[in-house]
C-alpha cells in the first residue's frame, strides 16, 4: 500500500499509457500482413514446431522472404498458446512492451541522476502520450520490443556503474534486442563501444575488469547463434537489399558527371566523383533528415503506415522543450553521455537505407528525444517557479502550458481515431477480415476463389483469419521468387488463388470461380454478389461469381 | 604589416577571386531580371530615364513588378566604365560580396575578437551560398552587405558617435536595394535597439537626431511607395494570401467526420489559423534543415543553387555544429544574444512567403551563419593548437584538406555541372538566338517570337544595345515602349519591339505565313514540320545537346 501511495503518479501514468495502447487494440488499425505473418508463424510453431514455410524453430522467420528477426514471434507465442490465434495475441505483447517502456524510461531518467527530481516523472508522462511511441505500441511492431529492451538495458547499464552486478542483466537485455529488430544490430554495438569509451574508467578499473571481461564473453556466447544465422546467405542478402550500398544508380550518376570533363578519368575527377563519396553524402543527408523539423514536429514520416495525418513524430510544442533541453545539456554535458550518444546513434541504421527519414527504423530515437524534451519542460517549470513571484501570474503560466499540452494531445487523439484510417485507407489491410468471414460463410464449396493482390500480401491474412491448419499449408504451397523490392509471396493454397485481376480481358479464366477484386478491377455490369467494406467505411472488395 | 593584416588581405583576395573569376561567363546566361536591371541602368546612363521613360525613378517598374532602384544606380558606373555587358551588370553584386567579407571581419572582431573575425571572414569568403548570389545581379546580396555594414557601424558608434549616422544611412539604404529587406531590416533594428538601449541613450543628441533625419529621408521614398501600390509582389507572395481550397478541406476533413465549419471540433483541430501556423513553422524549420543548408539548398528553384550542392560546404557540417556548441557554452552577453537573435529571426521573413524554401529571401541567414562558422572554426583551430605537435600537424592537414575537398566539389558543381542542369532556368540560349535573329532579320518581312514570361523582349534590348544597335538604344526604345499589364496586375508583357513581334504561337494557323521568321520552342510546332523539306530550320541547343530554340521559316524556294 505504501508503495502505491508513494508512486501514485507513476501508476496513473502507466494506467494512462495502458489505456492509450490497449483500447480497441484488436480492431484499430486493421491488422497488416506483417502482423498476420508473425501471428501465423507463432501458431504454426505451436501446432507443428515449424514456421509457415516448414523451418523448425528459426532465429529469423522467412515470412515473405524478408527474414524477420524472431524475437517478437517468440514473445507472441505464449499469447497465441493461451488466447488462440487472434489480433489480441499478436498485438498485446507489443502494447505491453510499450507500457513497460514507459516504466523503463522512468527508471532510466531516475538513474541518470542529473539533479532534477521531476525529470523521471515528466519523461514517463511524455512517453506515455508520445505519438511516435503510441503508434508503434499499437500493433505487432518488432521495433517496439527492441526499443524496450534497449531502454531497460541502458537503465541497468547506468545502474551498474554503482553496482557492477547489474552489468550482466544489461548485456543480456541489449543482446536480446539484437534478436528482435534489424536496426538494433547497428545501434546496440555502436552504443556498446560509445559506452565503453565514456565509462572506461569504471568498466576497466581493477575491481571491475574481471566482471567486464566476463560480460564481454557472455555477449559473445549469446550472439554466436545470431551471427551464424545472419551470415547465412538469405538473411544478410535481405538486409543489404534495402541498404544505400546496394544502389546501382551511383555508378551512372558518377559517370555522367565525370563525362562532363575533358578528361573523365583524371585523378581529380576520380577524387571528386567516386562511390564512397557519393555514399557518404547520401548517408549524411539521410542522417540529418531525421533531425529535420518538418519530420519531427510538423508532418512526420512520408510512409502512410507510420503516421497520423497532419502530425509530426513529436508534438509541435516539444520543439521548444527540446531546444531548452539541448541547450542545458550542451552547457553541462556530464551525466548526459548515454542520452546524447543514443540520440546521435539512433538514426544511423535508418540512414543506411533508402527511405529517409524513417519513423519505424529510427523509432528508438524517441527515448532520448523524450528525455531531453522532458528536461526542457522541467527547466521551464522550475524557471517559472523560481522567477515568477506573483502567484496569479504563476498559475496563468502553468495553465497556459498545460492547455497547450492537453490541446495538442487531444488533437493527436482526434487525428488518430477519426482521421487516420480514412486519410490513409491503404496503410493497413482494412477489409480483408470482412472478406474472409464473408467467404467462409457464403462460399459455394465447389468453386475456386480468386483474390486480388492489389493490397499487399493477402495470403497470410487468409491463413490468419481462417486459422488454416499449418501442417497442411507447409506441405502444400510454393513461395514465389523475389520481386523488385526483395519480397516473395504465396500465389495459391488450397482453393484460394491470389493474382492481379484483369476482369475484362481474362474473364473466361474466372468463369468457374468466385472472384474478389477491387472496384477498379471489377468491370461494370459484372455479377457483384457482395460489396466488402472495411471498418473505416471504404469499399475494398467486390465479390463476383 | 602584421600577420592579421596579411591574413585579412589574403582572405579578401580569395573572396575576390571566387566572386570575380569569369564573372561574365558564369552563371552561363543572363537572367531576365539581370537583363532588366542592366538595361535600365544603361537607359539611366544615356537618358536619365528608365525603360518606360520615367525620370530618375526610386522604384523601377520591371515586368510589372516593382524593384527598388539601388542596384540599377550601382550598375550605372560599372556600365559607364566597362560598357553594357554581363560582366558590368554583375559587378556591383560581386564587389558588394567582397565588401561583405570585410564587414563581417570587422563585425566578428568587434563581437568576439580578431581571430573569430578573421575566421568569420574566411567562412564567408568560402560560403557557396554567398558566392552564388555574389555572382549575378542579385539585389538581395547588396541588401545583405548593407545590413552587415549597418550593424557594424551601429556597434562602432558607441566608441565614436559619428558612425551612428553612417549606420542609419546603411540600414535605410537596404530598403532601396531589395523588397523583402523592409521586414528584415526592421526586425534587426528592433533587436539592436532592444539589446543596446542603454548605449543608445549615451549617444550625443546631435548624432542621434541627424541619424534619425537622414534615415527617415532616405527611407521616405520607399515608405511612400508602399502607399502608392509599388510594394512589389508582397501580396502575391505572402503566405497569408493563400488559404486551403474548399475541395481540400472537404477531402481531408468533412469526408472523414460529420461536422461543419461552425463545429467546435473544426475550430479546435482544423482551423485555418492552425493550418497557417503549421505551414509557417514547417517552412521556418526547412531553413534550418540539413537538406537546405548542406545538401540541396533551395530545392524549389534550381537557379538558386548549384547542382547537388547545399548552401554550406560539406566540411561546414562539423564547423557549424562546433560553432553552435561553442557559442552556447559561452557566457551569455549582448554579443551572444545578438547572434542568437539573428540566427532565430533571419529566416522569418522568408518563412512568411509561400515557397517551401527560397534561397534569396533567406539570404539574411548568411549573416549569423558566417559568425557561427567563424566561431566554430576558431574553437577548432584553438583546440588543435593546444595539442601535441603530431596531433596538431595531422589536425591542420586534415582540416585544410577537408576544406579544399569540399571547395573542389562545390567549384566543380558551379563551373562544370551547372551548365547541364536546368539550363532553361538560366535562360540559356537567348543570347545566341538574339544574335541569329540580328543576322537574318533583313531577309524577312516579319519576325515572330514565341511569347512567354521569360520576357524575351528584354534580351533583345540588352544584347541589341550591347551590340551598339541604335534601334535598341534607350532614346529609341522609350519612344515606342508598349508594355501591357496582365489581368492579375502581377507580371506584364511586351508585345512588340520594332519589327519583332512577341506573341503566343498557334502553329496550326501560323505555319502558312510566308516571309516570316518564327522563333519558337520545340513544343510550339508540330514534329512533322521539323523534318519536312517545306521548312527551313535552325536550332539553338543547350549544353547537353537538347534543343533550346528553333528558328523556323517557310522555304520560299519550294513554292
Amino acid at each position: 500500500m505504501k508503495l502505491i501511495n508513494k508512486n501514485i503518479i507513476l501508476i496513473l501514468i502507466l494506467l494512462l499509457a495502458g489505456i492509450l495502447r490497449v483500447y480497441q487494440l484488436d480492431v484499430y488499425p486493421a491488422l497488416n500482413a506483417d502482423e498476420a505473418s508473425i501471428g501465423y508463424d507463432a501458431y504454426s510453431l505451436i501446432e507443428t514446431g515449424k514456421d509457415q514455410h516448414g523451418n523448425s524453430w528459426p532465429i529469423h522467420f522467412q515470412s515473405f522472404n524478408d527474414y524477420k528477426p524472431g524475437g517478437y514471434v517468440y514473445a507472441v507465442l505464449p499469447f497465441v498458446y493461451l488466447f488462440g490465434l487472434n489480433e489480441w495475441s499478436v498485438r498485446l505483447p507489443g502494447a505491453i512492451f510499450g507500457i513497460f517502456t514507459v516504466l523503463a524510461v522512468y527508471l532510466l531518467a531516475r538513474e541518470l541522476n542529473v539533479g532534477n527530481s521531476k525529470l523521471k516523472i515528466v519523461s514517463a508522462l511524455l512517453l506515455a502520450i508520445s505519438p511516435w511511441h503510441i503508434h508503434f505500441s499499437r500493433g505487432g511492431w518488432e521495433v517496439n520490443m527492441a526499443t524496450f529492451l534497449i531502454t531497460l538495458g541502458l537503465y541497468f547499464f547506468v545502474k551498474a556503474q554503482r553496482q557492477m552486478k547489474y552489468l550482466v542483466i544489461s548485456v543480456l537485455l541489449l543482446t536480446l534486442s539484437l534478436y528482435t529488430y534489424h536496426a538494433a544490430r547497428v545501434i546496440v554495438p555502436l552504443l556498446g563501444l560509445g559506452l565503453l569509451a565514456i565509462y572506461r574508467k569504471t568498466l576497466l578499473s581493477k575491481d571491475n575488469l574481471r566482471l567486464s571481461v566476463g560480460a564481454a564473453v557472455f555477449v559473445f556466447v549469446l550472439v554466436v547463434p545470431l551471427m551464424s544465422n545472419f551470415f547465412g546467405d538469405a538473411v544478410s542478402s535481405r538486409a543489404s537489399g534495402v541498404s544505400i550500398l546496394a544502389d546501382r544508380g551511383y555508378i551512372d550518376r558518377i559517370n555522367e558527371k565525370r563525362g562532363r570533363h575533358d578528361n573523365p578519368s583524371s585523378i581529380v575527377n576520380r577524387l571528386i566523383y567516386n562511390r564512397p563519396k557519393e555514399i557518404a553524402i547520401e548517408f549524411g543527408k539521410n542522417y540529418l533528415e531525421h533531425f529535420w523539423g518538418d519530420f519531427l514536429f510538423i508532418s512526420g514520416d512520408d510512409i502512410e503506415r507510420n503516421k497520423v495525418s497532419e502530425f509530426g513524430q513529436l508534438y509541435m510544442w516539444q520543439l521548444f522543450a527540446l531546444v531548452v533541453g539541448v541547450v542545458a545539456v550542451v552547457k553541462k554535458q556530464k551525466e548526459w553521455g548515454v542520452v546524447v550518444l543514443w540520440l546521435l546513434l539512433a538514426p544511423i541504421p535508418a540512414a543506411l537505407t533508402f527511405q529517409s527519414p524513417h519513423a519505424l527504423r529510427a523509432q528508438s530515437m524517441i527515448i532520448p528525444l523524450i528525455i531531453l524534451s522532458a528536461l526542457g519542460l522541467c527547466i521551464v517549470l522550475d524557471f517559472i517557479k523560481r522567477k515568477v513571484s506573483s502567484k496569479t501570474l504563476r498559475t496563468i503560466f502553468y495553465l497556459a502550458i498545460s492547455l497547450v499540452i492537453v490541446w495538442d494531445f487531444s488533437r493527436y487523439l482526434h487525428n488518430y481515431w477519426v482521421h487516420m484510417s480514412k486519410a490513409y485507407p491503404y496503410s493497413s489491410q482494412y477489409g480483408v477480415k470482412e472478406l474472409v468471414s464473408y467467404l467462409a460463410n457464403e462460399q459455394s464449396h465447389e468453386k475456386n476463389i480468386i483474390i486480388t493482390t492489389r493490397y499487399d500480401q493477402p495470403y497470410i491474412l487468409f491463413l490468419f483469419y481462417l486459422k488454416y491448419p499449418p501442417k497442411q499449408f507447409q506441405n502444400d504451397h510454393v513461395l514465389s521468387g523475389r520481386d523488385e523490392y526483395g519480397f516473395s509471396t504465396v500465389p495459391t493454397f488450397d482453393r484460394y488463388e491470389f493474382r492481379k485481376i484483369n476482369y475484362d480481358t481474362e474473364w473466361s479464366l474466372y468463369q468457374n470461380s468466385v472472384v474478389a477484386g477491387t472496384d477498379e478491377e471489377i468491370v461494370e455490369g459484372a455479377n457483384v454478389i457482395k460489396n466488402i467494406y472495411g471498418t473505416n467505411g471504404f469499399l475494398y472488395f467486390q465479390v463476383v461469381r | 604589416m602584421n600577420i592579421k593584416r596579411i591574413a585579412l588581405v589574403a582572405i579578401l583576395v580569395l573572396a575576390a577571386i571566387l566572386r570575380l573569376y569569369k564573372l561574365g561567363e558564369f552563371p552561363i546566361h543572363l537572367t531576365n531580371d539581370e537583363a532588366g536591371l542592366g538595361y535600365n541602368a544603361y537607359s539611366i546612363l544615356q537618358t536619365g530615364r528608365d525603360e518606360h521613360g520615367n525620370l530618375f525613378p526610386v522604384i523601377f517598374k520591371s515586368f510589372g513588378d516593382w524593384k527598388p532602384g539601388l542596384y540599377v544606380y550601382l550598375s550605372v558606373p560599372t556600365i559607364a566604365l566597362f560598357g553594357l555587358s554581363e560582366f558590368s551588370v554583375r559587378l556591383p553584386s560581386a564587389l558588394m560580396g567582397i565588401l561583405a567579407v570585410l564587414y563581417i571581419y570587422k563585425l566578428g572582431s568587434k563581437l568576439f575578437g580578431d581571430k573569430v573575425g578573421l575566421f568569420s571572414a574566411l567562412s564567408l569568403a568560402l560560403l557557396p551560398w554567398h558566392i552564388h548570389f555574389s555572382r549575378g545581379a542579385w539585389e538581395a546580396n547588396v541588401a545583405l552587405t548593407l545590413l552587415i555594414g549597418g550593424v557594424y557601424y551601429f556597434l562602432k558608434s558607441f566608441e565614436n558617435n559619428k558612425y551612428f549616422v553612417l549606420s542609419a544611412l546603411f540600414l535605410s539604404l537596404t530598403l532601396w536595394s531589395y523588397q523583402s529587406a523592409k521586414i528584415a531590416s526592421l526586425i534587426v533594428l528592433v533587436g539592436l535597439a532592444f539589446l543596446y538601449h542603454k548605449q543608445l541613450f549615451k549617444i550625443k543628441f546631435k548624432y542621434l537626431v541627424s541619424a534619425l533625419i537622414l534615415g527617415l529621408l532616405v527611407s521616405l521614398p520607399i515608405v511612400l511607395s508602399l502607399f502608392t501600390g509599388k510594394a512589389g509582389r508582397a501580396n502575391v507572395m505572402s503566405v497569408f494570401s493563400y488559404t486551403r481550397s474548399e475541395e481540400y478541406i472537404e477531402e481531408t476533413v468533412f469526408a472523414h467526420e460529420n461536422i461543419t465549419r461552425d463545429s467546435p471540433i473544426f475550430a479546435l483541430y482544423h482551423s485555418e489559423a492552425l493550418n497557417l501556423f503549421r505551414g509557417i513553422s514547417g517552412r521556418y524549420l526547412n531553413y534550418l534543415s540539413g537538406k537546405f543548408l548542406f545538401f540541396e539548398g533551395d530545392w524549389s528553384n534550381p537557379r538558386h543553387t548549384s547542382v547537388d550542392s547545399g548552401y554550406l560546404l560539406y566540411v561546414d557540417i562539423i564547423i557549424f555544429v562546433l560553432g553552435i556548441i561553442g557559442i552556447l557554452k559561452r557566457k551569455m552577453s549582448k554579443e551572444v544574444a545578438f547572434v542568437w537573435f539573428l540566427f532565430l529571426v533571419s529566416q522569418v521573413p522568408a518563412a512568411l512567403t509561400r515557397d517551401s524554401a527560397h534561397g534569396v529571401r533567406s539570404l539574411g541567414m548568411i549573416f549569423p551563419i558566417s559568425l557561427i562558422l567563424g566561431y566554430g572554426l576558431n574553437d577548432l583551430v584553438h583546440y588543435l593548437q593546444m595539442n601535441k605537435l603530431a596531433i596538431r600537424l595531422f589536425g591542420f592537414i586534415a582540416l585544410v584538406s577537408a576544406f579544399v575537398y569540399s571547395m573542389a566539389i562545390y567549384l566543380d558543381a558551379y563551373y562544370v555541372q551547372n551548365k547541364y542542369l536546368e539550363p532553361k532556368d538560366y535562360f540559356y540560349g537567348y543570347k545566341q538566338v538574339v544574335q541569329k535573329v540580328f543576322e537574318r532579320e533583313t531577309k524577312y518581312e516579319k519576325i515572330v517570337f514565341s511569347q512567354s514570361y521569360d520576357q524575351p523582349y528584354i534580351f533583345f534590348l540588352f544584347f541589341g544595345a550591347m551590340d551598339g544597335d541604335s534601334r535598341f538604344s534607350a532614346w529609341e526604345y522609350q519612344k515606342e515602349s508598349s508594355f501591357e499589364e496582365n489581368q492579375w496586375g502581377d507580371v506584364g508583357l511586351i508585345k512588340k519591339l520594332g519589327n519583332i513581334e512577341f506573341r503566343p504561337i498557334n502553329w496550326y494557323d501560323d505555319r502558312g505565313l510566308g516571309n516570316t521568321l518564327f522563333i519558337v520552342r520545340e513544343e510550339d510546332v508540330s514534329k512533322s514540320d521539323l523534318i519536312s523539306k517545306e521548312f527551313n530550320i535552325e536550332t539553338v541547343s543547350y549544353p547537353d545537346g537538347k534543343t533550346a530554340f528553333i528558328l523556323i521559316n517557310k522555304n520560299e524556294i519550294n513554292q
